[in-house]
């Protein structure tokens, strides 16, 4: 692979153009690292509107209708739906464990079988968030090559 | 592999196994009811099935601390794939034995015994069999990710 920095004073915002052929699974990792560290989303805390750089973020919970963003120690109100959510994070280290959470699977520092054959997902804040039956396939293929 | 007792998903577990279990018995009455069984269906006896299939499935949320400790006892993976469902099953009957004499059902005797075994072992074995392929995949879906984990942090590939 071979990498091209550009640099010039007068460009106002960085941009990444990748040229390849058929896209193989090392290269949609690298996509997905790049859109972790280029994408941002909306929250507020105490009525103060802050983007949220993807890569700080662990989890999005919704709760009563209300979204909710978890960073390693802090929480956060989210306007967006988690289907929103969901569609804008696609192609991201983001994946849908639940009916109420996305979980940032870059912040997954090990997991653990249930009896029911659910998952326990272990953060690396020690926190622990439970991935549904049905999700445990898109969760686990974001650990894949 | 032990869930956190009243951690998340803890109420789930046990209605479902709750729920599960006593449908299959009041099934098994509706069956059994055509093919000469003699006994009848009050709303007390649901009450009392129903405060059966409760008290079995907390036992089995609970038989996990146990099992923890059975596990450090260095038997061989073998000996405690047989070792464990055979307590599991132990543990059952004798809450059915108990709570059966408890609620009338039948007397304490060996008769009563050697009578529920044929019902118990077979409805145990199945629900233990579904449950163990659950988490015999939910184990390799683990083992899987966290080699994947340990690859991405130390760099290296197995």
């Amino acid at each position: 692979m071979k990498l091209i920095i550009e640099q010039e004073l007068s460009r106002q915002e960085p941009e990444i153009i990748i040229r390849c052929g058929l896209m193989d699974e090392r290269l949609k990792r690298l996509i997905e690292q790049i859109k972790l560290y280029s994408f941002s989303v909306p929250a507020k805390k105490d009525g103060v509107l802050r983007q949220m750089p993807l890569e700080e973020i662990c989890y999005f919970e919704s709760v009563d209708n209300r979204t909710f963003l978890y960073l390693e120690h802090e929480v956060l109100d989210c306007d967006l739906k988690l289907y929103e959510l969901e569609e804008k994070l696609r192609g991201t280290t983001f994946v849908r464990i639940s009916k109420n959470c996305i979980l940032n699977a870059a912040v997954v520092a090990g997991v653990r079988a249930q009896l029911n054959g659910r998952l326990e997902a272990i953060l690396k804040n020690r926190e622990k968030l439970i991935v549904s039956k049905h999700y445990v396939r898109g969760f686990r293929e974001k650990f894949e090559d | 592999m032990k869930r956190k007792l009243f951690g998340k998903g803890w109420l789930k577990s046990f209605w479902t196994m709750c729920a599960t279990s006593f449908t299959g018995v009041v099934l098994l009455m509706a069956i059994l009811k055509p093919l000469g069984w003699e006994g009848y269906m009050t709303p007390l006896t649901v009450w009392q099935l129903f405060g059966m299939c409760a008290t079995i499935s907390a036992a089995m949320l609970l038989w996990d601390y146990p099992e923890g400790w059975l596990e450090r006892l260095n038997f061989s993976p073998n000996a405690f794939l047989f070792l464990n469902p055979l307590l599991r099953c132990a543990v059952v009957c004798l809450i059915v034995l108990f709570e059966g004499v408890l609620f009338g059902f039948y007397p304490l005797s060996w008769e009563s015994v050697i009578g529920l075994l044929p019902v118990v072992v077979p409805v145990f074995a199945v629900t233990y069999a579904v449950t163990a392929v659950n988490s015999h995949w939910a184990k390799k879906n683990a083992e899987e990710i966290n080699r994947k984990i340990m690859e991405k942090k130390t760099g290296k590939r197995e």
